[in-house]
């Protein structure tokens, strides 16, 4: 098993008398389905942004596949991993679901071939979409936002997923069409890793729980 | 007790009705859920109840709401918060002061009670939801489920008759959970109406009633089970 | 430390603006900018605060010198310092690049002071100075409008990055579009997001009477009466002298 993610004497902290993390260690599969759960406030939210290369200054060793984090350019995290924040409107950059998935497609680089296009709409039907593909996000409810923010990921689906409470606001068969999506990607050989609370998981596809504590991080 | 009488409700420009007819009724203790498939209307309903609409947000909209006797029509907003208020989902939109402790103590000063009293319902509410270390931090650096505990703490600072709880649950901790589980049990059992949008299954178990907007919505009639 | 009553912060903001508008003298002008740096400091408590203002000054630098330069290079007279074929820095140039410079920093600094107070402080200061009601709030969205709009650009910025969309990677001509591209649904969602704002302060109980209680009182203490009175004294002082002058 490779690990995609290593820290090694890790520390970070937003303020320096105040380390969220202290000589952290963690191996994140790449393969497997991780799942990390913590009190609020705690640094799970943190240990995301960190991992999708939002937040930057730490100390210690700390790895993506063989590389070190800080010799990684934005473009080439961005390719291995994709972060759902847990902030869903955080998410979104487009008026419309529609044109917000053709930006993650496009990127401003190029045009949607035919492919791109089926691949997209296959993704809004997965989750039921259709009535309010050509809405405005500011009028849309915060659940329809977050069916936005799981489609955008289908066409991430060759990447690693870090996912930040992931499960929140969504109603039971949302919650299994997620949960097929992601023990079908491990069964890919895709991993993902997921910060979630939701305590009565149907543990089957989960491989490690941690468990962030006292600036650490716990195998449960 | 808390009364809906023949309530209708379309947002303008899309065709497909919310509510229609529906009538429902409250009474002091009941915990109710609001449940539904996304974007059935759960926030919506909840804005009707506390009369952010038709107040604020416009549509068409007909019936009416009451508290006890008192149309809801006739009351502003700053006049239901003593009876009614609402925590909504997205708790950036609900905090307004550099300091967790002055975010809880804005309610009950604006209900101009006595320092003594707003400092003990601060200290109580912190206590109870047991994020006495949060008082002096700043709201800006909380995390996500800390900011939602806060948004809720300042409602139950407020105490309002009726409380009215948009996806508390979203990004708190398991333990967060039972102890809101708790605050909700002991609120119910000294009369206050609690109506709660949520998905999580703790949450939901407390209710007595159900609001379900899937089956209003798909049925010719009224279902209150 | 005792903070100061907004009321006082926006009188001695009004006098550092107005005086640094009238005032084409150097001097005058450096000590504003370190009375504004010093009420910077006095109001802001926490290191977290402080970081944020220096980065502020530091992305902000180079505005200011651009316009140091253009200032610089723009006036012709006074005494000749410095001359390279039409190049030519004068005395006079330098005093004026020097003083347009500092009067922007001034400017950017009490701007950056006034979006960091909070929402009501604003709508209680102006409710003092017996505003109605609705100006106020007017005014302290419009102020407020600026740090969401804010937040709202760099969290849009955030999402591009973990799509892989670098901007420092895009070709020039692309970046307007992008920009554009973001503009519009951050701007929408910000001022949706303000409506909602009203509603949250409304149901708890916000204006339910005409005046509240606090938990810690906050009467203008005599440090801010002595304050304002100072204020108002060297603000009439100062312009008196400017009439003279004239």
């Amino acid at each position: 098993m490779d690990p995609i993610f290593t820290f090694s004497d890790f520390s970070f902290g937003y303020l320096k008398h105040e380390l969220l993390f202290h000589d952290l260690e963690l191996k994140v599969n790449s393969n497997s389905v991780t799942l990390i759960q913590g009190d609020n406030g705690s640094g799970k939210t943190t240990l995301c942004n960190l991992m999708s290369g939002l937040l930057t200054r730490h100390k210690g060793q700390f790895l993506l596949e063989n590389h070190n984090m800080d010799k990684l350019s934005k473009k080439d995290i961005s390719e291995k991993v994709v972060l759902l924040k847990q902030n869903i409107l955080g998410n979104i950059v487009a008026a419309t679901p529609e044109e917000d998935l053709i930006i993650w497609q496009e990127k401003f680089r190029r045009k949607c071939s035919e492919d791109d296009n089926e691949k997209r709409m296959k993704a809004f039907q997965l989750y039921n979409m259709e009535e309010f593909l050509l809405k405005p996000v500011w009028e849309l409810s915060h659940g329809q936002i977050k069916r936005i923010t799981l489609a955008a990921l289908l066409l991430n689906s060759k990447k690693f997923w870090i996912l930040d409470e992931p499960f929140s606001g969504l109603d039971s068969k949302l919650i299994s069409i997620l949960e097929n999506t992601i023990k079908d990607r491990k069964n890919k050989n895709f991993g993902t890793l997921i910060v979630s609370h939701r305590s009565e998981f149907h543990t089957d596809f989960i491989d490690e729980i941690y468990r962030i504590e006292n600036q650490g991080i716990l195998k449960v | 007790m808390l009364t809906l009488k023949n309530i209708s409700f379309r947002y303008r420009g899309r065709p497909a009705w919310i509510l229609q007819n529906f009538s429902f009724q409250a009474n002091p203790g009941d915990i109710i859920a609001v449940k539904g498939v996304s974007g059935s209307g759960k926030s919506t309903l909840l804005h009707i109840f506390c009369g952010v609409i038709p107040k604020l947000i416009n549509g068409y909209f007909q019936g009416d709401v009451f508290i006890g006797n008192t149309d809801l029509a006739e009351l502003s907003l700053p006049e239901t918060a003593p009876h009614m208020s609402l925590v909504m989902q997205n708790p950036d939109l609900q905090l307004f002061f550099p300091i967790v402790e002055q975010e809880l103590a804005f309610a009950p000063e604006n209900l101009k009670l006595h320092p003594y009293e707003i400092e003990k319902r601060v200290a109580g509410t912190l206590s109870e939801l047991k994020i006495g270390h949060l008082r002096y931090k700043e709201t800006a650096n909380l995390s996500y489920g800390q900011k939602k505990l806060v948004t809720f703490a300042s409602l139950l600072t407020l105490d309002p008759e009726i409380l009215l709880l948009d996806e508390i649950s979203a990004g708190i901790s398991s333990t967060g959970i039972e102890i809101i589980v708790d605050i909700l049990k002991k609120r119910a059992d000294s009369g206050k109406i609690i109506i709660i949008a949520d998905h999580n299954p703790l949450l939901l178990g407390l209710a007595k009633k159900t609001i379900d907007l899937d089956e209003i919505n798909n049925g010719p009639d009224l279902h209150i089970q | 430390m005792n903070r100061l009553n907004l009321r006082t912060i926006l009188i001695l903001v009004i006098l550092v603006t107005s005086l640094s508008v009238i005032y084409q003298n150097l001097r005058i002008q450096l000590i504003l900018t370190g009375f504004t740096l010093f009420l910077l400091f006095s109001f802001r408590i926490s290191k977290h605060k402080l970081h944020r203002l220096g980065h502020r000054l530091l992305s902000l630098f180079k505005l200011v010198l651009t316009i140091l330069i253009l200032q610089i290079l723009f006036r012709r007279s006074g005494e000749i310092i410095w001359e390279y074929s039409f190049l030519m820095v004068t005395t006079e140039g330098l005093n004026y690049g020097l003083i347009a410079s500092l009067r922007f920093l001034i400017i950017i600094l009490v701007a950056g002071l006034l979006f960091d107070i909070p929402y009501y402080d604003y709508l209680l200061a102006f409710r003092s100075w017996k505003f109605p009601f609705e100006i106020s709030f007017l005014v302290a969205t419009i102020i407020h409008f600026v740090p969401i709009f804010n937040t709202q650009f760099k969290s849009s910025m955030e999402a591009l990055q973990i799509r892989g969309i670098i901007m420092q990677n895009l070709p020039l001509l692309k970046r307007p579009v992008v920009y554009l591209n973001l503009l519009l649904p951050v701007l929408a969602r910000a001022i949706s997001e303000i409506k909602f704002r009203a509603i949250s302060l409304e149901l708890r109980g916000f204006r339910l009477y005409k005046d509240k209680t606090y938990l810690h009182e906050q009467k203008l203490s005599r440090l801010d009466l002595i304050i304002q009175f100072i204020a108002l004294i060297f603000f009439l002082l100062l312009n008196l002298i400017k009439i003279i002058q004239l």
